[in-house]
C-alpha cells in the first residue's frame, strides 16, 4: 500500500523535527551560517528544511549532513530501550511505554539523510577524495548507502530501519544478556 | 542604493530590479521577451543581487556588504544567521523529550529492578529459601504496581514459605490464588492437594485427610511420597474406625513404596513409613511433634 509521504511524516512528526534540528545543531557547532530553517511543515515535497551557508571543509560538511543519521539513531535507542523493558520482560505493555516506542521509532525512523544531503556529501566527498581526504574516502561507501536506503523507502526501509533499533535491537539484546 | 542601466531600454534601474542574461543586464520588462524568445534553461537568468542593499532586512547601506551563498547580508543579519537560536517551541520540545525519556526511564526501571529481584528471588526458591525467595518476590512486585505475573510470583513463594513453615490456612489461598493464572503447573496442583490433606489432618477430618490422599495417588500414581499420603489416610481411618480393610489398605501402600526405595530419599521415606507404621499399631493419631517428643529417634516396631 503506498501511503503519501506527508501523511507518514505527520503521523511520525517528531522525527521530522529532530532530524532538521540535528542538521542545524551541527551547522551551530560547526560555526556556519543558518539562513532559514522550517522544523516541520505540511508540503507534499519537503516536509522540514535547512538553509545553510558551505561549509568551510569537508569534516562540517559530512557532519552537517550524516548529524541526524547518528542523533537521530542514538535518541531512538535512548528513549525504546528502557520504554521495551516491560514488555520484553514481563509481556507487559503500557501506555507510557507505547507512547515512548513511538516517540523512538519516529525518530529513528527519519535517521537516515535526505537524498539531497547525501547529493552535496557526495559532490564534496568526489573533490575531496582526489585530494586523499580520508574521511572523504571512508564517506563515499555511506553516501552510497544513504542512496540505496532512500531508494527503499518504497518498501519502507525507513520504517524498518527505525522499527529494528527501537523495538527489535532491545529484544535481542534482552534475551541474549539477560 | 546601487542602479545600472538595462542594456535593451537603457533605462536605469536599482540593481535588485534587474535580471542578467548572457552576461547582459535586463529590467523585468526587456527580459519577458528573451524568456518566451530562447530556449532558457535553469540558471541561465540569474539575478543581480545590490552588494549594498541587506537581501534578509532590506537595510541599504552605502558600503558593499558581505555575502552568504552570494547573497548579500548586513553584518546585523549576518551575526543572527551565524547564531541563529532554536525557537523557543523547539526548546520546549526537547526539554519534553527528555523528560520524557527521564520519567520513562525511571519509570521502566522498576521493571528491570523487578526483573533481577525475581531472578534473585528463584535463585532462592530453588535453594529451599522460601522466605528469601518471598520477600524477594515481595519487592519485586511492589516495582511493578503488583502486575499479575509478579504478584502471583509472589503469592507462590509467600504461599511456599507458609507451606514450608507448615502454616497451611496461611498457604491455601495464596497458592490458590497463583494457580488460577498459572492453571498448567501440575506441580503446584500436588502442593495445594498437600496443602488441604495436612488442614484436613490439623482439623482431624480424617475422612477428608484419606480422600484428598488418594486423589494425589490418583494423579501422582509413582510418587512414593504419594503412596505414603494415602497409607497416612488409610492408618488414620483405620485409627478411627478400626476398620481392618483401611489396615490392610495402609500396609498394601507401605509394601508398595519400598519398590521405590533410594539411598537419595530413603531417610525421608523411613521416617514417614515409620510413623504410618506407629499409627497402625497403636491405633492412635498423633501429629508429627506429639510423635517426636514420644519417639525422639522415632518408633522402630513393625506391624504385621
Amino acid at each position: 500500500m503506498i501511503i503519501p509521504g506527508i501523511i507518514i511524516a505527520v503521523l511520525t512528526f517528531p522525527g521530522v523535527i529532530v532530524h532538521e534540528a540535528a542538521h542545524m545543531l551541527f551547522c551551530k557547532l560547526r560555526r556556519i551560517p543558518v539562513l532559514d530553517v522550517k522544523f516541520f511543515q505540511f508540503d507534499m515535497n519537503t516536509t522540514g528544511y535547512v538553509v545553510h551557508g558551505d561549509p568551510k571543509d569537508f569534516s562540517s560538511t559530512f557532519l552537517i549532513s550524516i548529524g541526524p543519521f547518528f542523533l537521530n539513531t542514538l535518541l531512538c535507542v535512548i528513549i525504546c530501550f528502557p520504554a521495551a523493558l516491560p514488555y520484553y520482560l514481563f509481556n507487559e505493555s503500557n501506555f507510557i511505554s507505547i507512547f515512548l516506542i513511538w516517540l523512538g521509532v519516529s525518530i529513528g525512523m527519519h535517521a537516515f539523510p535526505s537524498t539531497q544531503d547525501a547529493s552535496v556529501l557526495w559532490e564534496k566527498a568526489t573533490t575531496e577524495a582526489k585530494k586523499f581526504n580520508i574521511l572523504a574516502i571512508l564517506s563515499l561507501p555511506i553516501v552510497v548507502l544513504i542512496f540505496i536506503a532512500n531508494a527503499l523507502k518504497f518498501i519502507w526501509f525507513d520504517a524498518i530501519y527505525g522499527a529494528f533499533i527501537g523495538i527489535f535491537l532491545p529484544g535481542l539484546i534482552f534475551k541474549n544478556l539477560l | 542604493m546601487k542602479k545600472n542601466d538595462c542594456s535593451e531600454c537603457n533605462k536605469e534601474f536599482p540593481m535588485d530590479d534587474l535580471y542578467y542574461y548572457k552576461d547582459k543586464s535586463y529590467c523585468s520588462n526587456c527580459i519577458e521577451p528573451i524568456i518566451n524568445e530562447n530556449e532558457i534553461k535553469e540558471g541561465d537568468i540569474t539575478r543581480i543581487y545590490d552588494p549594498t542593499i541587506c537581501k534578509n532586512c532590506k537595510l541599504d547601506t552605502n558600503e558593499e556588504l558581505p555575502t552568504l551563498l552570494n547573497i548579500p547580508i548586513c553584518h546585523n543579519c549576518y551575526s543572527f544567521f551565524m547564531n541563529r537560536p532554536f525557537p523557543l517551541w523547539i526548546k520546549i520540545f526537547s526539554v519534553v523529550v527528555i523528560l520524557l525519556v527521564i520519567g520513562g526511564l525511571f519509570f521502566n526501571l522498576n521493571y528491570f529492578q523487578s526483573y533481577l529481584l525475581i531472578k534473585k528471588a528463584n535463585v532462592s526458591f530453588s535453594n529451599y529459601k522460601y522466605e528469601e525467595a518471598y520477600q524477594n518476590a515481595k519487592l519485586a512486585s511492589e516495582k511493578v504496581n503488583n502486575l499479575t505475573s509478579v504478584r502471583t510470583l509472589r503469592d507462590l513463594y509467600e504461599g511456599m514459605y507458609y507451606f514450608s513453615t507448615q502454616k497451611y490456612n496461611e498457604a491455601l489461598p495464596l497458592l490458590k490464588e497463583y494457580k488460577k493464572y498459572n492453571s498448567s503447573d501440575t506441580y503446584i496442583e500436588f502442593i495445594i492437594m498437600s496443602c488441604e490433606s495436612s488442614l484436613a489432618f490439623d482439623n482431624k477430618d480424617f475422612q477428608s485427610f484419606y480422600y484428598i490422599n488418594l486423589n494425589i495417588l490418583d494423579i501422582y500414581k509413582n510418587d512414593p511420597f504419594a503412596m505414603l499420603g494415602a497409607a497416612s489416610g488409610a492408618a488414620c481411618m483405620y485409627a478411627t474406625s478400626n476398620d481392618t480393610k483401611y489396615k490392610n489398605e495402609s500396609v498394601g501402600y507401605l509394601k508398595k513404596v519400598e519398590a521405590y526405595i533410594t539411598p537419595q530419599n530413603k531417610d525421608q521415606l523411613m521416617e514417614y513409613i515409620q510413623r504410618i507404621k506407629h499409627r497402625l499399631f497403636s491405633e492412635k493419631i498423633i501429629d508429627r511433634d506429639e510423635y517426636y517428643k514420644i519417639f525422639p529417634n522415632g518408633w522402630q516396631g513393625d506391624v504385621e
